[in-house]
């Protein structure tokens, strides 16, 4: 049953990671990740390739895989699929966030900045529900007549994104500590199929030529993927080559700060991955666009057959009209910019407790005991930004180990409880994260979790 | 005071790692997705036409002239996978406006490539007794053995035939014919 865990984590269900527990978890090089400007008390740090930084989580909005898959007798699984159909909006969405470090290394310069670089891989996807696609099909078009079955709820974006990153911290006062990395990234694969428009309506027209009218309206949209050609080019081998270099690069910035209010008081804020992917190499697109109304084939009389005695070519004229006015096709070459999913963390945290000994990197800084917080979490999406917002308490262990635990409100839950632990032998520094506990004692009744973990070399010198 | 605190976010933190250690999926049976079928119904129109009295006679001496007339239209898509697939019954919807005194006698046959009959139906279409429009309807579902048929054709032209049923009455009116087809699919 353990092995079932780490199928439905890894297969089974999207994924959705946000990070709560790594952010301002500034003993942790993850957390330099997700804010360049957090403060950095150790000299240097090299991640274990691969093994750094793991990521998973699962997020789906409005459903849960036991409300679908249950064992009940009194429902069947169609029944319940049917309605959950019609429970969901076109703004519930399947979410997937995966990260690997493979390189990450950082260490201090002479002039006290931290220079930090590396190599992660991160898969990132988001599918809105497609509510009137489902009506349609669900409920059929004679039972919406006049309503418009809108192309646009068809939004979904999936990228796997190799990322090559370098990054400076700097403390620039007392208060005040800055930071910035630079991305390139890579793509390995993208798919997108965000700005469809356009209608479909069967109109009841009980003074027209026929009982309906079918309209297609201003139809314009279709899937875009990148990295392999079409599907029928699928190919694992170009997947593994594009992750260094796969002609489809990207350039991205982090900013991010520390600001100390007081004494214990501090503000803190970031901006991950301001940037784009430019798609030219190995791209595809299946697509459909224009406009059609039709309202079945008028026959004409008297009929007048030619001396070969052919019927009239309704159905060729039926096809050719539609051709003139509607094109569905797929082309290769495409070139699209696909914005990175902006993310924005921003938070405020209250140190308190005895003083630990002193930092001696920041000799001015009193270290606490505890810290405790809240903070932000906004990221850009096709459809709306999601949000959620988290309050945290962190507490020194003794000398070694710090424990966090995390409460968030966010898209999915509002009894999200997380929880870090960062321990140290020596050099090496061991952390593993999660959050919605409670939906942990049973997976499938949750509509979101995450796991996060990670092994790397830490080292503060003695002054 | 600090003891405590420690020692429960100890304890928290312990707990926390062993319900993230002992967590499982259960109370589900991932199987029954095996059993997931959706019917999807939509309606279509198929064909029309409007005639007036000059279909039936000479507009110069007045007199019938044509009392029947027929044409078909090739509806090919039968032969597709998906349809062959995937098509579980059509509900067929006839209807005719009728001012005409006369009423008709209308024949719909459904004709393979070769034009063999492989379904027909056939209905009266009332006549009007005092000019104002007469509807007539006439719905025929076709599914399992009939429906085969069709599929098997393939069903490839649909046949109309409409005669006039005269009544020694002055030959006056129009006549609207509509028809649209609820074409019943199981996905996947």
């Amino acid at each position: 049953m353990r092995i079932c865990m780490l199928v439905f984590l890894f297969v089974v269900t999207p994924f959705y990671g946000q990070n709560q527990q790594l952010y301002n978890a500034d003993y942790l090089p993850q957390g330099l990740l997700l804010n360049p400007g957090s403060r950095v008390n150790y000299d240097w740090h090299a991640g274990i390739p691969l093994v750094s930084g793991i990521g998973f989580g699962v997020g789906l909005k409005n459903v849960t895989v036991y409300e679908l898959f249950q064992i009940d007798a009194a429902t069947t699984f169609n029944e319940r699929v049917a309605a959950k159909v019609n429970e969901l909006t076109n703004r519930d969405y399947f979410s997937f966030h995966q990260n690997l470090e493979i390189i990450n290394f950082g260490f201090r310069l002479k002039n006290r900045s931290y220079l930090s670089a590396g190599w992660y891989e991160e898969a990132d996807m988001i599918s809105y529900f497609p509510k009137d696609i489902a009506r349609l099909a669900y409920e059929g078009n004679a039972q919406n007549l006049g309503y418009f079955f809108k192309a646009s709820d068809l939004k979904l974006r999936g990228e796997v994104v190799s990322v090559f990153h370098v990054g400076i911290n700097k403390q620039i006062n007392e208060r005040f500590t800055a930071g910035a990395r630079v991305k390139l990234y890579s793509s390995i694969f993208g798919a997108e199929s965000t700005s469809n428009t356009g209608t479909f309506s069967t109109e009841s027209t009980p003074d027209g030529d026929n009982y309906y009218l079918h309209r297609l309206s201003n139809i314009r949209g279709g899937l875009k993927i990148a990295g392999v050609g079409s599907f029928e080019n699928f190919s694992q081998s170009q997947l593994l080559k594009n992750a260094i270099s796969s002609g489809n690069y990207g350039l991205g910035i982090d900013l991010g700060f520390t600001y100390q209010l007081d004494r214990q008081l501090f503000l803190n804020g970031s901006l991950l991955d301001l940037g784009a992917i430019f798609y030219q190499s190995n791209t595809y697109e299946y697509y459909g666009e224009g406009s059609y109304t039709f309202d079945g084939i008028e026959l004409v009389f008297p009929s007048v057959l030619d001396a070969n005695n052919e019927v009239r070519p309704y159905w060729e004229n039926l096809e050719d009209d539609f051709n003139e006015n509607f094109t569905f096709d797929e082309r290769e070459g495409v070139t699209y910019t696909v914005v990175r999913p902006v993310k924005l963390f921003t938070g405020i945290e209250y140190r308190f407790g005895r003083s630990l000994a002193c930092n001696c990197l920041q000799p001015e800084e009193e270290t606490y005991l505890y810290r405790a917080g809240l903070q932000g979490y906004f990221v850009n999406r096709p459809r709306l930004p999601q949000a959620s917002l988290t309050a945290y308490f962190d507490a020194a262990l003794g000398d070694r180990v710090r424990g966090k635990v995390t409460y968030s409100v966010d898209p999915f839950s509002y009894t999200n409880i997380g929880f870090l632990i960062s321990a140290r032998i020596t050099s090496f520094n061991f952390y593993i994260a999660a959050d919605n506990l409670l939906g942990y004692i049973n997976l499938a009744k949750s509509s979101t979790a995450s796991l996060q973990l990670g092994l790397q070399l830490i080292s503060k010198h003695k002054r | 005071m600090k003891k405590r605190l420690h020692r429960l976010v100890a304890t928290g933190l312990f707990i926390s790692i062993i319900t993230v250690c002992t967590s499982c999926v259960k109370d589900i049976d991932l199987d029954q997705a095996e059993e997931f079928e959706l019917y999807t119904s939509q309606d279509i129109d198929l064909i029309h036409f409007s005639i007036a009295q000059n279909t039936f006679v000479n507009e110069n001496t007045g007199n019938l002239e044509t009392a029947f007339f027929s044409e078909k239209s090739v509806i090919d898509f039968f032969d597709e996978d998906f349809f062959q697939s995937n098509l579980k019954e059509i509900r067929f919807l006839f209807g005719a406006e009728n001012t005409f005194s006369q009423s008709f006698f209308c024949r719909i046959r459904f004709l393979d490539p070769q034009d063999q009959q492989l379904y027909a139906v056939d209905f009266s279409i009332e006549g009007s007794v005092d000019g104002s429009t007469v509807l007539t309807e006439k719905e025929v579902l076709i599914k399992d053995s009939d429906l085969e048929l069709l599929k098997s054709g393939p069903f490839n032209k649909i046949e109309l035939s409409v005669e006039l049923i005269d009544n020694g009455l002055p030959v006056e009116g129009s006549l609207d014919f509509k028809s649209t087809a609820l074409y019943t699919l199981k996905l996947p």
